[in-house]
C-alpha cells in the first residue's frame, strides 16, 4: 500500500505531472506536464547563453568598421546586459526547480491520500480550493515576484558589480567588463592612508547620524509639547506654520541655505554684523561646517517628528494624567513616566529607521557643504564628508562603479547590523502589550 | 506617373545639394542664404526636371527614408535648435525633436539609454568627455563631413574633437574659455593692463564691509586656476595631454604659477568656499564687483541692456614674470550616437546646424559664437568688443585634457585650492600630494 506515494513522487520528479496523472488527477497532471515541457524547452534554449553570458560577460567587443568613407558600427556583447539577463535566467531556472520539487511533494501527498483510501480532489475542486483556502498565498505571489525582480535582483546585481572592473575605462557597450574577484576590495584597502580616512569619515558618519536623529527628534518633541499645551491659542496655525519647510523640496532649500550661510556674502553674517557680532566661518571652518549641517538638518527635519509626536500625544488617555495629578505628580514626573514612554513606544521603530536613513543622508551633506572644507589628512575627503558622499566623489565622479559597489556592500552591512540589532531590542517589537 | 514623381524629387534634392555645396564653398563671403537658394532650386526642378542631373558628386550624405531625429542639448539652445529643426524639416522632410539634456549629463544618459534604444540621435558634449565616449562606444566618427569640418573650423576646436585614436568624432559648435570682464563705470582698461595694475586698482577699490571688490573668480575650480599654472610651463599630462604616465602639475612652473595665484589673496580677502559663482555674478551685476573673471557663456547676459552699464573685456594680462596665463578651453560639439537608427540623417543635421548661416543665427539667438573660421570678420559680429577680446584670448588657450584619466585631475586638484588659499599651505608640498593622489587613482582604474 505504501507504493502509491513513492511511485507518484518518483514519477513526478522524473516528469512533472506524471505522478498526478498516476493519481488520476488527469487535468492537473497534464497541465503540469505541459508546463514542464515548456520549462524544459525554455531551459534548453536559454541555459547555455545565460551561463556563457554570466561567466564570460561577453567575448566580442563592439567596433567600428570603415566602409568606404563611412564608419559602420558592429554590435558587440554588452557585459552588463548579459549579466542582468543571466541573472534573470538563473532566477527563472531556480523557480522551475522549486516548482518541480513542489510538484513532487504534491504527488507524494496525493499518493498518501490514495493509500488512506480517500478520493483526491478533481480539477473543479482544486480550482475552487485555491481561492478558498490558499487565498493569501495566491495574492502574495504577485508582490513576491515583484520583490524578487525589483529588490532582490538589483541587490545581487550591485554585489556582483563589486567583483568586476566596471569603471569609466571599462564601460559597455564600447568595452567589455571582466570578473576581477576581490581586486576592487583589495584596491580600496590599499589606498594610501585609507584606514585613517575610513576611520575618520566613519566616526563622523556615526556622530552625524546620532546628532541629526536626536536633534530632530527632541526638537520636534519640544515643539509638539509646547504646541499641545493647554494655554496655547491658534494651535492649528502653529502646526501648519512649522510644516512650511516641508512643503519646499529639500534640495532647493538646501541650496538656498548654502547661500544664506555664506560667511562673507551671506545675509546671516551681515545681519549679525549689524548687531556687532562677527559671525563664524559657517562653511569654511571644520567645526562650524559640522554645526551648520546639524542646524540646517534640524530645521529641515523637526516638523516631521513634531507631527508624529503630536499624533501620539493625542492618543495618550487623559485619565492617566488626571490620576497622576490626584497622586500629586509633578509635571516633570508626568513627562518621564507617562508622556516619554508612550511616545518612545510608538516612535522608536521610526527613530531607528531615521537613524539608519541619516547614515546615508546624502542630500544634506552634498548640497550644503559638498563635503568641505577639505581635510589635508584625508584622501579625497573633506571634514564633513560621510561615507556615502566620500564614496560618491571617489566612485561616481571618478567613474569607479565597482568601488561604489564595494562600499555599498559595506554600508549595507553596517546599516543592516544596526537596524536588526536595534529593532530586536525595541520594546514595541518584544512586548506588544507594554502599556495597555 | 509614380516614376516621374520620384524622378522629380531626386533631381530636386540633388540640385538642392549642389546649390548648398556651392554656398558652403564660398562661405567666406557668407552672404548666400540657404533658404533662398533652396527655394530657387526647387522652383527650377519643378519646372524643368532634368533627369540626368542626379549627379554622383552630391556633397550631402543621403538621409535614411522616414528618418526622425531626437536632439539633446541644454535649455539655452532650445530656441535655436527648434528653429533650425523647422528649417531642416522644410528642406529635407526630416522631423527634429529637441529634448533638454545638458552636455554635462548627455554622456551618462546615452550610455544607459543608447543600448536600450531610447537615446538621442544627436547630442552635445564638451570635448573633455570625448575619449570616455569613444571608449564607451557611444559615438560615431564625423566621417562624411570630416574634410569640411577640418577646413572650416578653428584648429583648436578640430583637434579637441579628434580622439586619441586619431579619428575626428565631433561637429564643433563653439570654443569656450574665460577672460576678464570689467565694469566700465568702475575700472579703466589701463587698470587691467597687468596683474600688478589689477592689484593696485583692487587695493584702492576694495571695501569688504560693503561687499565691494576689485576682482573675483571661482576659486575652488581648476578650470580657472589652471591658467596660472599652464601659462608658467605647468601641464596636466605629457604629450599634449594624452600621456597619463607623465604629470606636470608639481613642476617648477606649476608651483610658481600657483604661488602667484596665492599672492592674489591680498586683494581677494575671502575664503574659497564663499566665492561661489552665483555670489560673484550677483556682485558684478549689482555693480559692486569691478573685474570678473568669467567665461564666454556670459556674453548673452553681460550686456548693457541687462546690466545698465557698459561691460568691457580683456584677455588675461601677463603675470609679473612676463608670461601670460593660459586658460583652459572647452569645445562644445555635436556628436552622433552610435545607437541612432538614422545615422546619416543625424550627420546631415549636425552638419546643417554647424554651417555658416546657422552660426550667425546661433549668435543672434543665443549669443554663442561658433568656432568656424573667419566668423569674427562677419559683419554680424565684427563690431562686438567682447567677441573681439575672446578671439584674442583664443590665441592663447589650452584645450582641456580629454583622456579618461582626467577625472582624477579634477578630483585631486579640487582639494589643493582651499589648502593654499584658506590655510596658506606650502604650494609645493600640496601639489606633490595632489599628484601622488592622482597617480593612485589612475593606477587603480586599470
Amino acid at each position: 500500500m505504501r507504493q502509491h506515494r513513492i511511485t507518484a513522487a518518483a514519477l513526478s520528479s522524473v516528469f512533472m505531472g506524471l505522478g498526478q496523472i498516476y493519481n488520476r488527477q488527469f487535468v492537473k497532471g497534464s497541465a503540469f506536464a505541459a508546463f514542464y515541457a515548456f520549462a524544459v524547452y525554455f531551459t534548453i534554449n536559454n541555459w547555455h547563453h545565460a551561463i556563457w553570458g554570466i561567466t564570460t560577460l561577453g567575448e566580442t567587443q563592439q567596433k567600428l568598421v570603415l566602409v568606404g568613407k563611412i564608419y559602420k558600427p558592429v554590435k558587440g556583447d554588452h557585459s552588463i546586459f548579459l549579466m542582468i539577463e543571466g541573472l534573470i535566467m538563473l532566477f527563472i531556472f531556480a523557480l522551475f526547480a522549486y516548482l518541480l520539487v513542489m510538484n513532487a511533494i504534491d504527488a507524494y501527498r496525493g499518493g498518501k491520500l490514495r493509500e488512506e483510501g480517500k478520493t483526491l480532489n478533481n480539477i473543479k475542486q482544486t480550482l475552487r480550493y485555491i481561492p478558498d483556502k490558499k487565498f493569501a498565498h495566491l495574492i502574495i505571489t504577485i508582490p513576491l515576484i515583484f520583490v524578487f525582480f525589483f529588490s532582490v535582483l538589483p541587490i545581487i546585481f550591485s554585489v556582483m558589480i563589486a567583483f568586476t572592473n566596471y569603471n569609466n575605462t571599462h564601460e559597455p557597450p564600447g568595452k567589455l567588463v571582466d570578473w576581477q574577484g576581490f581586486r576592487a576590495f583589495k584596491d580600496l584597502f590599499s589606498l594610501s592612508q585609507w584606514a585613517h580616512t575610513f576611520f575618520g569619515v566613519f566616526t563622523w558618519t556615526m556622530t552625524w547620524a546620532v546628532l541629526s536623529t536626536f536633534t530632530t527628534f527632541f526638537g520636534g518633541f519640544a515643539v509638539a509639547l509646547l504646541v499641545q499645551q493647554k494655554g496655547i491659542r491658534f494651535k492649528s496655525f502653529f502646526r501648519a506654520i512649522y510644516m512650511v519647510p516641508f512643503a519646499i523640496p529639500a534640495f532647493l532649500s538646501l541650496l538656498i541655505m548654502r547661500n544664506l550661510f555664506n560667511a562673507q556674502f551671506g545675509p546671516i553674517n551681515s545681519t549679525l554684523l549689524k548687531f556687532g557680532i562677527v559671525g563664524p566661518e559657517w562653511l569654511s571652518d571644520p567645526f562650524w561646517a559640522k554645526a551648520t549641517i546639524v542646524i540646517v538638518n534640524l530645521w529641515l527635519g523637526f516638523p516631521l517628528s513634531m507631527l508624529l509626536i503630536i499624533g501620539i500625544l493625542t492618543t495618550i488617555p487623559r485619565d492617566l494624567y488626571e490620576a497622576s495629578e490626584v497622586d500629586g505628580a509633578s509635571a516633570l514626573y508626568k513627562f518621564r513616566k507617562i508622556t516619554f514612554p508612550s511616545v518612545m513606544f510608538s516612535l522608536s521603530p521610526i527613530l531607528i529607521g531615521q537613524f539608519a536613513g541619516n547614515i546615508n543622508n546624502f542630500n544634506v551633506i552634498f548640497l550644503l557643504s559638498g563635503g568641505g572644507p577639505t581635510n589635508s589628512e584625508y584622501q579625497f575627503a573633506g571634514h564633513t564628508d560621510i561615507l556615502i558622499t566620500w564614496l560618491y566623489s571617489l566612485s561616481i565622479t571618478n567613474g569607479r562603479y565597482n568601488f561604489a559597489a564595494v562600499i555599498s556592500i559595506f554600508l549595507f552591512i553596517i546599516i543592516a547590523i544596526f537596524a536588526l540589532f536595534s529593532f530586536r531590542r525595541t520594546r514595541s517589537f518584544r512586548e506588544d502589550d507594554l502599556l495597555r | 506617373m509614380k516614376l516621374n514623381k520620384s524622378l522629380i524629387l531626386v533631381s530636386a534634392l540633388s540640385l538642392m545639394a549642389a546649390s548648398l555645396a556651392a554656398c558652403s564653398g564660398n562661405n567666406e563671403g557668407g552672404n548666400a542664404s540657404p533658404s533662398a537658394s533652396a527655394s530657387s532650386s526647387s522652383a527650377t526642378a519643378s519646372s524643368s526636371a532634368p533627369s540626368e542631373s542626379a549627379s554622383p558628386e552630391a556633397t550631402d550624405i543621403e538621409p535614411e527614408a522616414g528618418a526622425k531625429l531626437v536632439v539633446w542639448a541644454a535649455q539655452e539652445q532650445k530656441d535655436f535648435l527648434e528653429t533650425m529643426g523647422k528649417e531642416f524639416e522644410a528642406k529635407y522632410g526630416i522631423k527634429v525633436e529637441f529634448q533638454k539634456v545638458g552636455s554635462a549629463d548627455a554622456l551618462n544618459k546615452i550610455v544607459k539609454d543608447g543600448p536600450a534604444g531610447v537615446g538621442a540621435d544627436l547630442f552635445m558634449l564638451a570635448h573633455d568627455q570625448l575619449n570616455r565616449a569613444v571608449q564607451a562606444g557611444v559615438i560615431l566618427p564625423n566621417d562624411f563631413y570630416a574634410e569640411d569640418t577640418q577646413a572650416n573650423f578653428a584648429k583648436t576646436a578640430v583637434d579637441a574633437v579628434t580622439a586619441t585614436d586619431g579619428i575626428l568624432y565631433g561637429y564643433p559648435r563653439n570654443i569656450e574659455t574665460y577672460l576678464l570682464f570689467y565694469n566700465k563705470n568702475l575700472a579703466k582698461p589701463e587698470d587691467l593692463a597687468s596683474w600688478d595694475a589689477i592689484k593696485t586698482f583692487s587695493k584702492a577699490y576694495n571695501v569688504p564691509a560693503e561687499k565691494k571688490f576689485g576682482i573675483m573668480w571661482k576659486l575652488d575650480d581648476s578650470y580657472f586656476n589652471y591658467a596660472f599654472m599652464g601659462g608658467n610651463g605647468g601641464y596636466v599630462f605629457g604629450k599634449n595631454n594624452t600621456d597619463p604616465g607623465d604629470i606636470g602639475l608639481n613642476n617648477e612652473g606649476s608651483v610658481e604659477g600657483l604661488k602667484f595665484m596665492q599672492s592674489m589673496k591680498e586683494v581677494m580677502p575671502f575664503k574659497v568656499a564663499d566665492a561661489t559663482p552665483d555670489v560673484k555674478t550677483d556682485l558684478f551685476q549689482k555693480g559692486k564687483l569691478a573685474i570678473d573673471m568669467d567665461g564666454i557663456w556670459q556674453l548673452g547676459s553681460f550686456t548693457k541692456e541687462k546690466l545698465g552699464f557698459d561691460v568691457g573685456a580683456v584677455p588675461l594680462p601677463p603675470m609679473p614674470n612676463g608670461k601670460s596665463p593660459k586658460p583652459f578651453a572647452g569645445v562644445q560639439a555635436y556628436f552622433v550616437s552610435q545607437f541612432s537608427q538614422y545615422p546619416n540623417a543625424a550627420k546631415l543635421f549636425a552638419h546643417f546646424v554647424s554651417s555658416q548661416d546657422a552660426a550667425i543665427k546661433m549668435y543672434q539667438m543665443s549669443g554663442v559664437v561658433s568656432a568656424r573660421n573667419g566668423l569674427d570678420q562677419d559683419p554680424a559680429l565684427k563690431d562686438n568688443e567682447l567677441v573681439a577680446a575672446f578671439v584674442e584670448q583664443f590665441k592663447n588657450v589650452e584645450a582641456m585634457p580629454s583622456i579618461a584619466e582626467t577625472a582624477s585631475f579634477w578630483t585631486a586638484m579640487g582639494a589643493v585650492y582651499p589648502q593654499i588659499w584658506d590655510n596658506n599651505a606650502d604650494v609645493k608640498a600640496t601639489l606633490d600630494k595632489a599628484v601622488s593622489d592622482m597617480k593612485t587613482l589612475i593606477q587603480q582604474a586599470k
